[in-house]
């Protein structure tokens, strides 16, 4: 314990976090890319140095993508797209300083809540994660599917619209189940590139940055404003009276999270929008969600940040990464001469203690960085509005770019500023596009190959306990509204 | 510490604009935004490219050596490249940058590789899948069009079970196979991937139909393990390292590795060949440039490459890893490959694979967009039917006609934009569409030019010199 607070550890953990915040805020740089930036560094430090490193990015850059969702409406990661809904509404208002430090300290939370899960019931819950095979996951995507029906404010039928456009956008590209071009007439004009399919986060990209730039000159007002209203200062006792009041909110998201981000065919972006749909449907201000409300901004980010705890679980029980950044950390542990698994985990050993130890001390330390990052942001805010916006065109170019490398990835984040504009000027909403997009693959690969493995039979889908459960659960979603209302006129 | 994140980008802008101070001065002549182009290019050149044409042209590597790597950070290959990054950058003293071009099952990354430019400063990562992909006809790529340099690396396949599985040999799971075709589900990654055409290739050496096993798509080994774990799918097929902690901790029991001899890195584990199959299926790594690579820095690579390998720092790496040592050059890694491809042909027609993949109970991957485009044109045929009768739009129509056109002047600045990102670099194109536009929106010319220069320079300097992002250089190849 006392060894993490070396300076030899502490230092480069610091400057992990604070590059974790760049990162995070700025969109197509994501902590997978930053984790395998620090790796190879990460060998010449202390094992320890280069763990909290990596676990210090990972934690931040999720918070970190909740900044310019909220003020400028363009999500820094995937997983901060919900941010874009009550968040943005709040920072319209001149509330986003405020909406912000809600945000960090739930995220502060929700860590918390998904580190101590880990520590605590880590095993069960690997164990539990296991029972999900095929169906389990195609139910669980269904499940996150239908809440674009309660994300979309006004027409339900353009809700649905909007999902099954993202769900055609995410089938370009080639077939994950047959591995073979899907459009090949698509594929034959177009270039190798098209074969790969549009990638998440040029489209995002495009869809909130660009579609933001299109929408400013909609707007009449001058070029040398600035971007957001000015605002009334946000005190943190405030804030802690408005979790208090929430409690239960923050603590039924963070256990959400952390249970989807401990299932390896999820993460912190499904969960997000699956704790923000949930508190919306039990919420009794329910019809408010979406026009600026704090249990907007409270649900997704404590999931979140607690659903990156949660993918630690299967990585550290089996030794098999659950996603890329746990991937990357099980290949440099090996590095270290630790053999990340099962032996590891039951022996409780020094490594796996510095790892829960990290993990703690981080949710801490990403609070004053978290603040910090937040008040660098606002102070960037303060140039006219006309720089911004070529600045957010350059980052936005930049970031569609980096992810892989591609001009592809450029032209397809521009194409999708239009769609997005478009899409809102029809008022359409993009929250169930984003949901299609990221969910449309999952539940349909999953359903085609649990087709394959029960040999086209349908009857396990409807009949494993797991599948009954969310079937369950997905009934009482759309029934439970309807009875409540009939109930309260009877 | 923490104070000076805030600060960071401020601080940064600070230098900037005092290294930038100069610029109204010089450019006090040129008052066309036509020129704004020119003289941000000297800056440019002056200033961030320096340290390139410091070392002039002939000498190899005159610039960044880019590292395509054809799978996605995490993984082995990504792990492998980003070690030859290091080593190259140690040996030559220039920077080596990986670059992560991934999907299409791996095809976009190996199609990036062979046609970069050939000039060297370009090195693919080709793995296994190069000498499959063409016959799945998902590439048209094949070792014929690169200029093979080195291989390093070679992991057999294995057959691998849980350590509960009833069956105790390979003999005894091929018997499984034989008696209940069709019971036993198997997966390592999507069908027609590596690891399925080696298992293929298994059960037609010991005489089995391919199909007797039910193979099950996952998106790559490490998924596959977790099914397997938690008990649906009956067996995996993949390379050693890839199962090595579930294997040392006693989860994972391996029933044979598809090689010759056994490895170096687990003479404990039995080969299928000591078994009575006599099969091979290796997965492989090397490096490779792209075709019409001059033979001088072929030779110089190839010379580099070889002293790595042979270093006490490579073999380390690879064993900490798992990764079994195997080292081909040139030409012998050629007529390694010449080999390989011919074997991956027999399979991809003995499984019947060249004729197109159906798997029993599967939809197919027409199914989804047919059921999305009925969807779609139901629900906006609806929407569009409701909509007439309440009229949710309402603009004044000369305030639309004005803004139609400013948007449409928008997009099309920001398609001028990123066009002239391909053509003349993303420094020249972002100096001149940050001052153009800055400068229409109403500043003044030279705070205009002065702001393009200064978020370029701070760009460039958090991605290519922090990140390591390579920025597009456009294909006119300017020197900026």
């Amino acid at each position: 314990m006392y060894e993490l607070l070396d300076p030899n550890v502490i230092g480069p953990w610091i400057i992990a976090m604070a590059f974790g915040i760049f990162i995070g805020a700025t969109p197509g740089l994501t902590a997978t890319m930053a984790v395998a930036l620090i790796v190879p560094i990460s060998f010449h430090l202390d094992p320890n140095a280069g763990l909290a490193m990596i676990i210090g990015v990972s934690f931040t850059a999720i918070f970190a993508g909740d900044i310019p969702a909220t003020y400028l409406r363009i999500p820094g990661t995937p997983a901060s797209a919900a941010a874009t809904l009550d968040g943005h509404e709040l920072a319209k208002k001149g509330k986003g300083q405020s909406a912000l430090l809600l945000d960090l300290f739930c995220s502060c939370i929700g860590g918390l809540v998904g580190v101590t899960l880990l520590i605590l019931i880590a095993s069960p819950l690997a164990k539990f994660a296991l029972k999900f095979s095929d169906f389990e996951y195609f139910w669980l995507g269904v499940l996150g599917l239908s809440m674009s029906a309660f994300v979309s404010k006004g027409s339900t039928i353009k809700g649905l619209i909007a999902a099954m456009l993202g769900i055609l956008i995410g089938t370009v590209g080639m077939d994950v189940v047959t591995g073979v071009p899907r459009y090949p007439l698509l594929e034959s004009i177009g270039s190798v590139e098209l074969m790969r399919g549009f990638d998440f986060i040029p489209v995002m990209i495009g869809l909130f940055g660009i579609a933001e730039v299109f929408r400013n000159v909609q707007q009449d007002t001058s070029w040398s404003d600035k971007c957001v209203p000015d605002e009334a200062g946000a005190s943190v006792s405030e804030t802690f009276l408005t979790i208090w009041k929430h409690k239960l909110l923050v603590l039924r998201s963070a256990v959400i999270g952390t249970f989807i981000g401990a299932l390896p065919g999820a993460g912190a972006d499904i969960a997000a929008w699956g704790s923000y749909g949930m508190a919306q449907k039990t919420s009794p201000n329910a019809k408010d969600f979406g026009s600026g409300i704090e249990e907007g901004v409270i649900a997704p980010t404590s999931a979140n940040n607690a659903a990156v705890a949660g993918a630690w679980i299967p990585a550290l029980v089996f030794g098999v990464p659950g996603d890329a950044v746990t991937a990357i950390v099980l290949g440099a542990m090996l590095m270290y001469n630790i053999t990340p698994g099962p032996q590891l985990f039951a022996e409780n050993s020094a490594q796996v203690q510095a790892i829960f130890s990290i993990a703690l001390i981080t949710q801490f330390l990403l609070l004053p960085a978290g603040f910090l990052g937040i008040k660098a942001f606002r102070l960037l805010l303060k140039l006219p509005r006309r720089l911004i916006l070529s600045a957010v065109v350059v980052f936005s170019v930049v970031g569609a770019y980096a992810i892989n490398n591609s001009m592809f990835d450029v032209y397809v984040m521009l194409a999708f500023g239009v769609v997005g504009f478009v899409l809102e000027s029809k008022k359409v909403p993009l929250a169930p596009l984003i949901l299609g997009l990221i969910l449309g693959e999952l539940v349909e690969r999953k359903l085609r190959t649990g087709l394959i493995s029960s040999g086209g039979d349908l009857t396990p889908m409807f009949t494993r306990p797991l599948c009954l459960f969310m079937i369950a659960i997905l009934i009482g979603m759309f029934v439970s509204g309807p009875i409540a209302k009939k109930l309260k006129r009877a | 510490m923490n104070s000076s994140v805030a600060n960071f980008p401020a601080s940064v802008a600070g230098t900037a604009g005092r290294e930038f101070c100069s610029a109204p001065r010089l450019a006090v002549r040129f008052r066309a935004a036509s020129r704004v182009m020119l003289i941000s290019s000297v800056f440019m050149s002056a200033t961030l490219y320096s340290d390139h044409s410091a070392d002039a042209w002939g000498k190899y590597p005159n610039k960044t050596v880019t590292i395509v790597c054809p799978w996605s950070p995490g993984g082995g290959t990504d792990r492998v490249s980003r070690f030859w990054a290091e080593a190259l950058k140690d040996e030559f003293g220039q920077p080596f940058v990986v670059v992560n071009r991934t999907g299409g099952a791996g095809a976009v990354g190996h199609f990036a590789g062979a046609h970069a430019a050939p000039d060297g400063h370009t090195i693919a990562v080709i793995t296994f899948e190069l000498c499959t992909m063409h016959r799945m006809k998902i590439s048209h790529l094949t070792y014929r069009d690169y200029e093979c340099l080195l291989q390093m690396n070679a992991d057999p396949a294995a057959i691998i079970v849980r350590a509960d599985a009833p069956w105790q040999s390979l003999q005894e799971w091929l018997d499984a196979i034989r008696t209940a075709p069709g019971k036993i589900k198997m997966s390592g990654t999507a069908t027609g991937g590596a690891w399925d055409l080696a298992r293929a290739g298994l059960l037609r050496a010991a005489e089995i139909p391919i199909d007797s096993v039910v193979w099950v798509p996952h998106p790559g080994a490490a998924p596959s393990v977790l099914e397997l774990m938690g008990g649906h799918l009956d067996a995996v097929c993949c390379s050693v390292p890839e199962i090595a902690s579930q294997l040392e901790s006693g989860q994972l029991r391996v029933l044979a590795v598809m090689s010759n001899e056994r490895t170096v890195a687990y003479p404990n584990l039995p080969t299928a060949k000591e078994q009575g199959v006599s099969w091979e299926a290796v997965g492989w790594r090397g490096l490779a440039l792209p075709k019409g690579t001059p033979s001088e820095i072929v030779e110089q690579l190839k010379e580099t490459c070889l002293k790595i390998t042979a270093s006490k720092k490579f073999k380390t790496f690879m064993n900490k890893n798992g990764f079994g040592i195997k080292v081909r050059a040139t030409d012998e890694f050629t007529d390694f490959l010449e080999a390989q491809d011919k074997q991956w042909q027999e399979v991809v027609e003995a499984a019947g694979y060249s004729q197109g993949l159906s798997t029993v109970g599967d939809p197919g991957p027409q199914a989804l967009p047919w059921l999305l485009l009925i969807g779609l044109s139901i629900a906006i045929g609806w929407e569009s039917v409701r909509r007439t009768d309440s009229a949710d739009e309402q603009h004044s129509s000369s305030s639309i006609g004005g803004m139609a056109v400013r948007l449409a002047l928008i997009a099309l600045a920001l398609t001028v934009y990123v066009v002239a990102i391909s053509w003349i670099g993303f420094a020249s194109a972002t100096v001149t569409f940050v001052s153009l536009t800055t400068w229409r929106l109403g500043a003044k010319w030279w705070v205009a030019l002065l702001t393009g220069t200064i978020l370029v320079t701070i760009v460039w300097l958090l991605f290519v010199k922090l990140l390591e992002v390579q920025l597009p250089s456009g294909s006119l190849g300017l020197p900026f």
